[in-house]
């Protein structure tokens, strides 16, 4: 795809501080128990400190999202313009198969609605000339939309405990650094 | 059950809503007793039906079941929904509005009641397609798809008295008498096509 | 219904045109004019033209809560319901975003679990709530405040206890209203960061942070004992940008921090030896030679003095022991800091919340000051500043009534945030007792006892130490009103409770106590239920008061808030901010035109006008002259308790939230893998922990963040079926400093111990 926007996820500038998540919330005004982006702490040698590097996520927008192909409604669709992965809520029927296709565990069910919802990359915000709620929020930099095509320094598309996939996830990340440490003698 | 008894009915159960203390709360039931064709059961100690009330619809703790509508209709469980404003929009078609509009959400159960009464009165007195219209939507579309939900919350309620549950039940047998009756319209005009 | 039936009727309801149609039909009817009369009324001409789709209504808000970025926001309104929050762009400090509670805030706002009437309890605890009118509420509340005045011929028996709950400037008008009513008991001081004000106020005459947006020119920042990336996540881009100007960026704490993990160095100093870590690094940098000769001979006052004491009394090595830092690094982190030119320290508010907080404050101070690193953009001790709250505190401001009595002793009500008490001169004054130490002030205080205590902007039961020994407190009185928004577990204890409004149903303004920007807060939606502001409810007491008893209540028995909102600035402040009315604040906020360091030329406000190694009035208020070390408290327990901020709640306020549940849930212990080991204890497993004065049981979770001789828990929790508070462990125990700028000392709230073992 020629025009991808993409989520890049600074992992080094982030402190977990959940700020996206909640914006996207405030956003929205997601139901209780359903959250479209939420923190995952790294939990690898790379950064062996409980609950002090995250990453955050959100729906992937993939190059060949796996949701689209599954969903029998031909229900989410890719924008040509950015390429967010798009559910449209007038077509689907709550039929979950996105959601058991989805190896990101991105679309999730909305019992009231019966229906599957996720993160949309604020299509309308962004037609609007605003950024998504998230990357407005994020107050440290740490999440922002780029341009796939433009490279970022030390990103990576693969970090250790995100799933490995060949349907193009189009978030990248940066990878944390650890300080030098210097514990009391005891 | 006659239109005076049935206005009679949804009158004392919108008093019963919105009684601020037990001594409206008693008025309100006595008002229901003579709308029923049977007798209530009776209430020793009205002070404690009124804590009782308090902390099932009022506060200040979280109340258990609070009777706003967009609490049970929106995806979420908050006030001053898109449903408050559906309820709004309905009070204006009748030209009418609450007097506590912007302070107390519009779609408070007493206001409904309200609503649902001048409704009645209306298709009583000189009905159209578009207020039988109205009628169905408000009925099918808004009070019979938070209603249920909340009697199921209120009866899950420990320690639930048993004046409070008869009103629930009371309203309840209402709401399925109406729907039941418009479907049976429904039928009919089915029928006749 | 039909689907199509449905949609036309939907698409009726949303159009304006549509819905007028159809009610000219029904009143063409004449069926109208027959209809019973019942709880609705006649549409008013005026609301019909106010439902239209016109886009949103942008109102300007402000986060008043006690926080350093004190966020500008802009709040989204349709249809009179507030839609969604955003950060201001117009405020280079908001930049835009909130935080994780502030996009949480229409959540608060239109909660089904909000407080929506005045409500009395008959039988404290018991849960049985009666719904009463205002009038009532204010019939009993005045009712015994005469009782009071009748007996004990004074209104000492009435207390106010308010803190940050809400730190609007119109706020003040509870101290006001306790003003306007006679002289009473007053709850003063702060729990937050008095140690370090009066430990600045004695180095520089004053506490003056440089502003934070400044720091990006810092070629050397040293945050000690602050963890911003909790705490003031805004602060967090300038501390970056910084680093990647080339600074090098070292975090100083006890626990290996969120904002420990983003920086180059972390050094795990022994809690409350950070003065040990002050002077060790000082009385190298006197054998380096490493000294600002010009700054601590021409500035400053009684650095030889200073030196003399560190040449005698500190070595590197006896740093290095108490501290638990190695020799070698501390001498590294000196002379780097001496280097770096400008050089920066954040001083945290935990690290003065301590029996030596105030000491060791006074001797960071001191390190930054003989680096020279004092009045210089990038450089400073950064601790808080008052320099942007300058208001005319209107609505605090209130005579007494004619011929009041009151306490005869020293002192009067003082805070941090003003000077002003308006009866200097007269006889009498309020008798004040420490905020601090409620609960034993509640249970020593006679002679009038404390009979009724107002509760406002605040959470006694959850914030405030020692819970247990406030609940016995709380059996001495007569009565207690809660006014709040939820039902916490001080309103939980209550006799009245009443209810009040969010930021968006009020009208105030806001200033920041670490960043200079000031913001108007607009009243963007009507107060909902039977909510009213702080200085309503102090204008409908008046007026029962006044019926009751003319002349018993100065307070204004109207008031119009937002009319008190424009009376709270003057000329001082349009200057300052560089504005000419209030109304430009609509266009966004402001920041204040100073330069961005403090003390820019120096001239400092102490008694010298100099920086104060050595300080006279120190020495007269009991603490030592210089910045010498003081030892920390002895453990009265096998671990240390360490009960900071959490990232997902302000103290207990939102962390109530059903969203803020989606992603906190559950209040853990955490400790570090040793120590677990040695009690048996795994992950996940449900322990016990306790001390002296209380027990509480949770969740563990184990992890290296906490060295091997301490526990960690976050705050107090209510609602939703957990009422966990980790003030049920925490004494009140008095810090070192506080009573002179802020009328009473400090909390040791981290100098706590206690043990843990399996439930």
């Amino acid at each position: 795809m020629k025009n991808q926007k993409a989520f890049f996820v600074d992992v080094n500038r982030c402190v977990g501080c959940y700020t996206c998540a909640m914006a996207c919330k405030n956003t929205y005004q997601v139901e209780p128990g359903i959250a479209w982006r939420n923190l995952q702490s790294v939990e690898d040698p790379s950064f062996p400190h409980r609950d002090l590097a995250f990453y955050s996520l959100a729906c992937n927008h993939c190059e060949k999202p796996a949701c689209a192909a599954a969903c029998p409604e031909k229900a989410i669709y890719k924008r040509e313009k950015d390429g967010a992965v798009v559910i449209d809520i007038d077509k689907c029927t709550g039929e979950k198969k996105c959601i058991t296709e989805c190896p990101y565990g991105v679309p999730k069910f909305n019992q009231k609605t019966a229906q599957a919802e996720k993160c949309h990359m604020c299509y309308a915000r962004q037609d609007a000339g605003k950024q998504p709620g998230c990357v407005q929020s994020c107050p440290t930099g740490a999440l922002t939309l780029v341009n796939l095509a433009e490279k970022k320094e030390g990103a990576v598309s693969f970090p250790p405990g995100f799933k490995k996939t060949d349907i193009g996830p189009s978030t990248r990340f940066r990878l944390a650094k650890v300080p030098r440490i210097v514990r009391r003698n005891s | 059950m006659n239109d005076t008894q049935e206005l009679q009915q949804l009158e004392a159960l919108r008093d019963f809503f919105i009684a601020r203390n037990e001594v409206q709360l008693a008025a309100a039931y006595a008002a229901l007793n003579m709308a029923v064709s049977f007798d209530l059961p009776s209430v020793n100690d009205w002070e404690a039906l009124e804590f009782s009330f308090n902390r099932l619809f009022i506060g200040p703790m979280a109340p258990f079941a609070p009777f706003f509508a967009s609490v049970y209709l929106e995806p979420e469980p908050q006030v001053m929904g898109k449903s408050t404003l559906i309820t709004r929009q309905i009070f204006e078609m009748l030209g009418l509005q609450s007097p506590w509009q912007e302070s107390l959400p519009d779609d408070h159960l007493s206001l409904e009641l309200d609503a649902c009464i001048r409704l009645l009165t209306i298709r009583q007195a000189h009905s159209s397609p578009e207020v039988e219209d109205l009628w169905n939507y408000f009925l099918q579309e808004h009070l019979a798809q938070w209603l249920p939900s909340w009697f199921k919350r209120v009866r899950a309620a420990e320690n639930l008295p048993a004046a409070i549950l008869i009103t629930i039940d009371v309203l309840a047998a209402w709401l399925a008498e109406k729907i039941d009756s418009l479907k049976s319209t429904d039928r009919r005009l089915a029928h006749n096509e | 219904m039909e689907k199509l039936k449905q949609k036309q009727m939907e698409k009726t309801l949303a159009c304006n045109h549509s819905r007028r149609r159809f009610l000219q039909g029904l009143l063409a009817t004449g069926v109208l004019a027959t209809m019973p009369s019942g709880l609705l009324q006649p549409l008013l001409v005026e609301a019909k033209d106010l439902l239209n789709e016109a886009e949103y209504q942008i109102f300007r808000n402000a986060c008043p809560r006690n926080c350093y970025d004190t966020c500008s926001i802009k709040s989204f309104v349709k249809d009179g319901v507030l839609q969604y929050v955003e950060g201001a762009t117009e405020s280079s400090f908001t930049a835009g975003g909130l935080c994780v509670k502030g996009n949480s805030y229409a959540r608060q706002l239109y909660s089904p679990d909000r407080i929506k009437y005045p409500m009395k309890q008959i039988g404290r605890g018991s849960g049985n709530w009666k719904r009463i009118s205002w009038d009532e509420a204010l019939e009993t509340i005045s009712s015994k405040i005469l009782e009071i005045k009748a007996k004990d011929d004074n209104l000492l028996g009435l207390g106010l206890t308010k803190y940050s709950g809400n730190f609007g400037i119109t706020h003040y008008g509870v101290e006001g209203m306790m003003s306007s009513l006679g002289y009473t008991t007053r709850f003063v001081g702060t729990p937050c960061w008095p140690a370090g004000i009066d430990a600045q106020n004695y180095d520089t005459g004053s506490m003056w942070c440089n502003d934070p947006e400044d720091m990006v020119h810092s070629k050397y920042i040293i945050v000690w004992g602050a963890n911003p990336a909790f705490c003031s996540v805004h602060t967090m881009k300038y501390i970056y940008e910084a680093r990647e100007r080339g600074a090098k960026v070292v975090v100083i704490d006890p626990l290996l921090t969120q904002t420990a993990a983003k920086a180059d160095l972390y050094l795990q100093v022994a809690a409350g030896e950070d003065g040990a870590l002050a002077l060790g690094m000082a009385r190298h940098l006197v054998d380096k030679q490493l000294v600002d000769r010009e700054f601590v001979t021409r500035y400053a006052l009684g650095y030889a003095e200073f030196e003399a004491y560190l040449k005698k009394n500190i070595t590197v090595t006896w740093a290095a022991e108490k501290t638990g830092i190695p020799a070698a690094e501390i001498r590294q982190l000196a002379e780097e800091f001496a280097r770096a030119d400008p050089a920066t320290i954040w001083i945290g508010y935990g690290m003065q919340r301590h029996v030596n907080g105030g000491a060791n404050v006074r001797a960071i101070d001191a390190l930054v000051a003989m680096t020279g690193n004092i009045g210089k953009t990038g450089g400073g001790a950064r601790y808080g500043h008052l320099q942007t709250w300058g208001f005319n505190y209107h609505a605090m401001i209130q005579d007494k009534p004619a011929g009041s009595k009151g306490w005869l002793g020293k002192g009067g009500p003082m805070g941090e945030f003003h000077g002003a008490s308006g009866d200097q001169q007269a006889k009498y004054r309020d008798r004040t007792v420490n905020i601090n130490k409620i609960a034993q002030e509640i249970l020593d205080t006679n002679d009038p006892p404390v009979r009724m205590l107002w509760v406002a902007c605040k959470n006694v039961l959850s914030q405030d130490f020692d819970t247990n020994k406030i609940k016995r407190a709380f059996e001495k009185l007569e009565l207690i009103v809660a006014v709040d928004l939820f039902f916490n577990p001080t309103v939980e204890q209550a006799d009245i409770v009443l209810p009040t409004v969010t930021p968006f149903e009020d009208w105030t303004v806001n200033v920041s106590y670490w960043h200079y920007w000031l913001s108007l807060n607009e009243q963007a939606v009507k107060p909902l239920y039977e909510t009213k502001t702080d200085i309503d409810i102090a204008a409908a007491l008046s007026k029962k008061m006044n019926a009751k008893q003319p002349g018993s209540c100065t307070f204004p028995q109207e008031i119009d808030s937002k009319q008190w909102m424009e009376k709270e600035f003057n000329q001082g402040i349009y200057d300052l901010f560089g504005i000419d009315s209030w109304q430009q604040l609509r266009q966004g906020p402001v920041k204040a035109k100073l330069k961005s360091a403090s003390f820019p030329d120096r001239k400092f406000l102490t008694p010298s006008t100099k920086y104060e190694f050595r300080s006279e009035l120190a020495a007269a208020n009991g603490h030592a002259a210089l910045p010498e070390y003081k030892a920390g408290r002895k453990a009265y327990g096998p671990l240390r308790l360490l009960t900071p901020h959490s990232k997902f709640s302000l103290h207990s306020q939102f962390q109530n939230l059903d969203w803020m549940h989606d992603f906190n849930n559950e209040p853990f212990v955490y400790l570090h893998p040793q120590t677990a080991k040695s009690r048996g204890i795994k992950e996940g497993q449900l322990v016990r922990v306790f001390n002296k004065i209380g027990e509480l049981s949770m969740k563990a979770k184990l992890t290296d963040n906490v060295p091997t001789d301490a526990l960690l828990m976050y705050e107090s929790w209510f609602g939703r079926k957990n009422n966990f508070n980790v003030n049920t462990l925490v004494d009140d125990e008095s810090s070192d400093m506080g009573a002179f700028k802020t009328g009473a000392p400090g909390v040791a709230i981290h100098d706590q111990f206690a043990d843990i073992a399996k439930a």
